[in-house]
């Protein structure tokens, strides 16, 4: 019998079956049956086979009846066929043969079943006269059977069957019956369902009382399952029996299953899980509490194992099937590892378990395999991962089958065998000739072949573990294949096949390390490693060994020494190679600090040298071709120095060696930490500050500063500054205790829109000290040469110690700068054979920060020119020392008074003056004179800022004090440091400075400090600060001859101004009754006004007397006045409300050496000092208004007294 | 009769290793109060937390809110269990495989969660969660767990494990190229 079909019995005592039972055949299976049950959901069975058999009344011999239902397997519906003619045999005997059939067979039977009629009237259709009654008749026998056995009004149980109607009839009659028959059996099958979940919970309510009996509840709920699967139903068949495995499972675990007297697992028996068919006896011996433990599981899995196959193959889409696949897998896997925990902790053989293990999985894999192709879609992933579970399972159970012989796969860390060892004791009992024994006997022969010998076990076990991770992968768990791809890398590792196990392995410790599994990676890292090494790649194994070392943590002390060991080896071969440098962070493997400060050399030398402190933690010396480290501006122009080891260094084991690194290059700033390096061969290890573990390395700031006597740059310009010559700076090199051999000066302009040209540098040189200002030729001329390629660089030779080398250059500045900034770098060689370089930025300032106003007053005879002489901008005072206009062939130069011996300083709008009086030499007219322009006067001024001042007087202060007594060297090597300091931060008044001669600059502040004496080592920083203090304490002016130094000349070629016409006018006072006894030639001071009186309203009379000179007529021009008659006009004016004026105020006159005179009478209307009219003169036509000319009116700003009428006073007398 | 807790995982929210601890009971030292040592923690603990990982990405789209994830896998001896918090921070218990486990591990999980949130709370640890856990305090309160836990079950002693550092590559005979030592000594193996 099908397990999925019911079953229809029907009895035929009336022998019509071959009318009646092909029609229903024919229309079986069922169709379409829709059972609903609530609380469960509909539920539809698209097909239900049907198991269609002829009954008999007697109940002949029928298997052993049980009282347990769910053994039962009575069919759902019971069908008798009926024939008969009138009443009466009705009434006879067929009444009586029905009711015995529904007692015996329907009524009786403890699982419901349904019951049909069918009625079969073979007449009704034939012969239509006789029809009608004999149908009426017929009718009435089957109404009769209708009421006598109908139980219910609603359900009509009985079934006419006519003949001969015609299809349509026919067709709709068999319809009816059908949906009758359908619905019979659903509802039986529902009544059956209530009955046993009625008796299941009855008998589950009972579970916790003592010696409860499973086997009947089990019996029970299996009934339960059957008939869902009876009606196919098979989800919820499976719900019964997963419920069933739950409780089974809840009892396992509270130990209370007391039914099972034995555990079972006979290797003979071990039969097969999924092709046993559902026995009855098993259930049988079930009920009768026979079955041993093992029997039930393997039981119970294969009933879930069945039906899971059975909605695999059933199931109506691929995604569907796959679910079940991968259930039904996981559930394998579940049962194969419970029960085969359970057997081992029962003693079975552990050996034999495995056995059976694999047997199951092969089964089972066998049973799934054709599935894969079958599914497509989103399921395929669960399938492949269940297979691949499940393989590894077997390979488990082959691993612990040759764990038995000594035979290891591996070693990555699968050790499953744990329970096994646990048992061992326990299970000693069999000895080992008897396990072979037994093995031999029982072991699956395809299990047999793989134990054969190890390279067999070996071959399995791969190909396991390959189509393991094929299954993973498709199932996309990525870290299970990293995982075996591991396991494989090992296993071919063990097996020396270095090449494949290479190729497996390469890029997974990477991904681990990614991924922060740092114990993975480096474990894979040292097979990695050996691999390689072993096929002699070694510059792969450098990386990898490196990598191994710098986890130092996580690998053996050992281990890592032995690395290390290599490493250094090949690197020492790879030295003469000429072999791909390889880079690798420092950090990871040694600890460096470097020190805060870079020291100067103690000896006279150009030295500068850091301290770095390296800390090997490895047990193995460390050689080193080189250490280095790089320093680099943080800012700006982000200079570079390299302070490196002068030879090879050890790094001793375990200890932390302090290193001193030495640079020959001195660029002076603040630097920070650019990278470390240590090489070794064509290892390179960096540590480096900026790259991108530059936010994790904490820097540091260090300064480099040069110390007094080494080599030195300065820039000056010119003491003497012409205006009209060319603009030059002079770099001044100063060797100090360098004895030079050569030396290269490179110089190259540091600020924007000046170029100097190096190539026309003029070479000097001179002792330090010995060329000053007036000692200029105390320099001896040093020949420069150019270098070719280089523009910016000239080359000197050989030039003693404590000597300056000058090298004037000549710039051009495009736009206007007030500083010139030079990058100066010398690079030279010493008598010691020694290279050094000094790179240094300076400025000098090249604005000439005077303005220089002129003012001139002509004069027929002198010209007087008054010079002001200001201070540039609001803030820099200058201190003018004195000011001479050097007379030359053409003039002659008088005045300048007080310009010589005494300084003044100007401040902003407080400018300084002197004023000559200028005039022509008695040669300037000469003829042979004429055709050359005049020389003009030349200006010189001698002057010193006062900022200038004010540094070199801090300057010179410093370097006394640090000199000074007990200090003496231990201190000048800051001495530059202190000067650089101390001019940064001073910001003081000039204006105070200009007055008192004094630098104020407050008390010392030590805060403002902190920055450079942290760079002092600590033994010398009292002694540097109680200097400071007097510093700050004791500012007064250097002297003269101190300072003189910082005087400079500037020289301005001074144009004389001409015109070409100067007219001089003049009022003359001129009564016109002059007084008869006054003497012929009157005297001057009768026409002067200051000694007269004059009344309001009385007129007086007075001449302008005009006269014009060519005396200051530039002498290039030709003279116009003597060619052509020019005329000038002249107006007379004055004030309308003081004066009337009477006459010819305004005129015209030619330009001549005649004096051109107008008399006038001029009114004073006001009493009191009254100014005297004045006096225009202009060209009388635009033509020549082009002519420069000058007036000088004598009585330019001249008042007269005017009195009132005081001589008409009237006297009255009474 | 629940069953000793062998493995303890803590995974971040990146898939990396916050802790990964072995509780497998060593023998020899069961009265050394540092025997969980976690540099014992050894290889196989975590591949075996590693592959978890996938299962658990596997498993997120169609995930509830709740946190269990219920068994994840079964390899190598070991049932891997799996819970996730809503941090995205993964938990990782592991088991001898064929035990059965019931919900009740669920109380585990929450307690380790639970002190996982203690740690991350602690003003005064700064939590970096690219690194794994450095915390005495952590690791006391996580043991105290686990062996609540595993204390109750009559644990069988597995076989003792040995340090987890990665041993010579050259020191071994030529015969048995042995590179990686740790997991179990042989004497497990059945040899009678």
């Amino acid at each position: 019998m099908s397990s999925r079909s019911v079953s229809i019995a029907y009895y035929d005592p009336f022998g019509v079956a071959p009318h009646v039972i092909r029609d229903i055949q024919s229309r079986l299976p069922l169709r379409n049956l829709h059972w609903n049950h609530p609380p469960r959901p509909l539920r539809t069975i698209a097909t239900l086979s049907v198991n269609l058999y002829e009954d008999t009344l007697a109940d002949g011999p029928q298997a052993p009846q049980h009282q347990i239902p769910g053994l039962l397997d009575t069919p759902y519906m019971r069908i008798i066929l009926v024939k008969c003619e009138d009443n009466d045999t009705y009434r006879a005997s067929v009444r009586k043969i029905i009711r015995e059939w529904f007692t015996s067979k329907v009524a009786s039977q403890r699982d419901s079943t349904e019951w049909m009629l069918f009625f079969f009237d073979p007449h009704s259709a034939t012969g239509t006269s006789s029809a009608a009654s004999s149908l009426r008749f017929k009718s009435s026998v089957f109404n009769k059977i209708k009421a006598d056995f109908n139980t219910s009004s609603k359900e009509d149980r009985c079934v006419l069957v006519k003949m001969g109607l015609d299809p349509a009839d026919d067709q709709k009659m068999w319809t009816d019956a059908m949906i009758s028959i359908r619905d019979g059996i659903l509802d039986a099958f529902g009544k059956r369902v209530q009955m046993y979940e009625d008796e299941v919970k009855k008998m589950e309510a009972k579970k916790t009382i003592p010696g409860w009996n499973f086997a009947t509840f089990f019996v029970m709920k299996e009934g339960l399952a059957l008939a869902f699967e009876h009606v196919s139903l098979l989800e919820d068949a499976l719900i019964q029996y997963d419920e069933l495995d739950a409780t089974f499972m809840q009892l396992l675990q509270d130990n209370t299953i007391t039914f099972f007297q034995t555990v079972g697992f006979n290797p003979d028996s071990t039969p097969k899980l999924l092709t046993r068919d559902s026995d009855s006896k098993v259930r049988h011996s079930i009920l009768e509490n026979n079955i041993s433990l093992f029997d039930f599981r393997c039981y119970l899995f294969s009933r879930q194992a069945s039906l899971l196959l059975l909605l695999m193959s059933t199931s109506t889409s691929p995604t569907m099937t796959a679910l079940r696949i991968s259930q039904f897998l996981l559930r394998t896997r579940n049962f194969a590892l419970e029960t085969s925990k359970m057997l081992v902790s029962n003693g079975k053989n552990p050996f034999l378990v495995a056995n059976w293990v694999y047997g199951i999985i092969q089964e089972v894999m066998d049973a799934t395999e054709v599935q894969p192709r079958v599914i497509q879609g989103g399921r395929t992933r669960d399938v492949a991962e269940g297979r691949a579970e499940l393989l590894l399972l077997a390979r488990s159970s082959i691993e612990q089958l040759a764990a038995r012989k000594g035979w290891y796969a591996d070693d990555t860390g699968n050790n499953n065998f744990e329970d096994v060892s646990l048992v061992k004791d326990e299970a000693a009992t069999t000895s080992k000739e008897e396990e072979d024994e037994l093995l031999d006997k029982y072991l699956n022969p395809k299990l047999r072949e793989i134990i054969n010998n190890q390279e067999s076990f070996m071959t399995s076990y791969m190909d396991l573990t390959d189509s393991a991770r094929a299954f993973y992968e498709s199932a996309d768990r990525t870290r299970s294949v990293d995982k075996l791809r591991a396991q494989m890398a090992v296993i071919k590792y063990h097996r020396k096949e270095y090449e494949a196990a290479v190729t497996l392995i390469a890029s997974l410790p990477q991904l681990y390390l990614h991924q922060g599994w740092e114990l993975i990676s480096t474990n894979l890292y040292v097979i990695y490693a050996d691999c390689l090494f072993n096929l002699g790649r070694k510059e792969e194994y450098l990386k990898v060994a490196l990598q191994i070392i710098a986890s130092k943590k996580i690998v053996s002390k050992d281990l890592v020494s032995e690395l290390c060991l290599r490493v250094i080896e090949i690197c020492a071969d790879e030295r003469k190679a000429d072999a791909e440098p390889l880079s690798f962070p420092l950090g990871s493997l040694f600890t460096t600090s470097l020190g805060r400060k870079i020291t100067v050399s103690e000896v006279e030398e150009d030295k500068f040298s850091v301290k770095l402190q390296v800390e090997n933690p490895f047990d193995v010396d460390w050689p080193m071709d080189s250490i280095s480290v790089r320093l680099a501006e943080p800012a700006g122009m982000k200079y570079t120095v390299l302070f490196e080891s002068n030879s090879k260094v050890l790094l001793k084991a375990g200890s932390t060696s302090e290193l001193q690194l030495w640079t020959t290059h001195s660029v002076p700033g603040v630097y920070e930490i650019d990278n470390i390096e240590f090489k070794l061969g064509a290892l390179v290890l960096v540590k480096d500050y900026h790259g991108s573990e530059a936010g994790v390395l904490p820097n540091q700031r260090m300064r480099m500063y040069q110390q007094p006597g080494s080599m030195n740059v300065k820039l000056s310009t010119a003491r003497s500054i012409r205006l009209d010559a060319p603009k030059r700076v002079t770099v001044e090199v100063h060797t100090g205790w360098n004895e030079v051999v050569r030396a290269k000066v490179t110089a190259r302009s540091a600020s924007s829109g000046t170029r100097i040209v190096v190539g026309d540098a003029k070479g000097a040189v001179a002792a330090e000290g010995a060329a000053d200002e007036e000692e200029e030729d105390a320099r001896k001329p040093l020949e420069v040469k150019g270098v070719a390629g280089a523009p910016s660089t000239v080359e000197v030779g050989a030039v003693g110690r404590e000597s300056v080398v000058y090298l004037t250059m000549p710039y051009v500045a495009e736009v206007d700068v007030k500083e010139l900034y030079l990058r100066v770098i010398v690079e030279f060689s010493t008598s010691s054979g020694e290279s050094y370089s000094v790179a240094v930025v300076r400025h000098v300032s090249i604005s000439l920060s005077l303005a220089v106003n002129v003012q001139d007053i002509f004069k027929s005879t002198a010209l007087f020119s008054k010079f002001s002489i200001s201070c540039v901008g609001l803030v820099v005072p200058l201190r003018v020392l004195s000011g001479e206009l050097v007379e030359c062939a053409d003039y002659t130069v008088k005045g300048g008074r007080g310009t010589i011996g005494r300084d003044y300083v100007a401040f902003p709008k407080q400018p300084v003056t002197f004023s000559y009086r200028i005039e022509r030499s008695a040669s300037y007219m000469a003829p042979q004179r004429k055709k050359v322009p005049p020389e003009p006067l030349l200006l010189k001024i001698k002057y010193r800022r006062l900022e200038d001042e004010m540094r070199h007087t801090i300057s010179e202060l410093v370097r006394r004090k640090i000199a000074e007594g007990e200090y003496e060297r231990r201190l000048s090597k800051y001495q530059m440091l202190v000067e650089l300091h101390i001019l940064a931060l001073m910001k003081v008044d000039l204006a105070a400075y200009g007055f008192l001669d004094r630098i104020v600059m407050g008390p010392y502040v030590r805060a403002q400090w902190e920055s450079l004496l942290s760079i002092v080592e600590e033994a010398d920083r009292a002694s540097l600060e109680q200097i400071l203090e007097q510093i700050y304490t004791n500012l007064a002016r250097e002297p003269e001859e101190v300072l003189g130094t910082l005087t400079k000349e500037l020289v301005i070629p001074v144009e004389v101004p001409t015109v070409q016409v100067l007219f001089t006018l003049e009022l003359l006072y001129t009564p016109v009754a002059l007084d008869p006894y006054a003497p012929a030639e009157p005297s001057p001071m009768q026409f002067v006004f200051s000694d007269k009186v004059f009344y309001v309203g009385h007129p007086i009379p007075i001449t302008v007397r005009l006269s014009s000179s060519r005396g200051w007529a530039p002498r290039n021009i030709p003279d116009i006045f003597s060619t052509s008659a020019i005329e000038f006009s002249y107006d007379v004016t004055a004030s309308a409300d003081n004066w009337l004026i009477s006459g010819k105020k305004k005129g015209h006159f030619t330009v001549s050496d005649a004096v051109f005179e107008v008399e006038l009478l001029i009114l004073p209307l006001k009493h009191g000092n009254l100014l005297l009219p004045t006096i225009e003169v202009r060209p009388s036509s635009k033509a020549h208004e082009s002519i420069s000319a000058e007036v000088e009116y004598k009585n330019s700003a001249e008042s007269v007294l005017v009195l009132p009428e005081v001589s008409n006073v009237n006297l009255a007398v009474e | 009769m629940p069953s000793a807790i062998r493995l303890l995982a803590l995974m971040g929210r990146e898939n990396n290793p916050l802790y990964v601890r072995s509780f497998d009971r060593d023998t020899d030292s069961d009265t050394d109060p540092d025997r969980f040592n976690s540099a014992k923690a050894d290889l196989r603990y975590h591949f075996l937390a590693h592959i978890a990982l996938d299962v658990f990405a596997a498993r997120l789209p169609s995930k509830s809110a709740d946190s269990d994830f219920g068994l994840l896998f079964v390899q190598d001896g070991i049932a891997i269990y799996g819970w996730m918090t809503n941090t995205g921070v993964k938990i990782v218990l592991g088991f001898s495989s064929g035990e059965v486990i019931g919900s009740e591990i669920r109380s585990i999980f929450r307690a380790i969660h639970f002190a996982y949130i203690s740690l991350v709370c602690n003003a005064f640890y700064s939590v970096d969660e690219r690194r794994p856990i450095t915390s005495r305090k952590f690791d006391l309160s996580v043991c105290r767990i686990v062996e609540a836990w595993n204390g109750s079950a009559p644990a069988p002693a597995p076989p003792r494990m040995s340090t987890s550092t990665v041993g010579s590559a050259r020191a071994a005979p030529a015969g048995e190229n042995v590179t990686m030592t740790y997991g179990q000594s042989r004497s497990g193996t059945p040899v009678a």
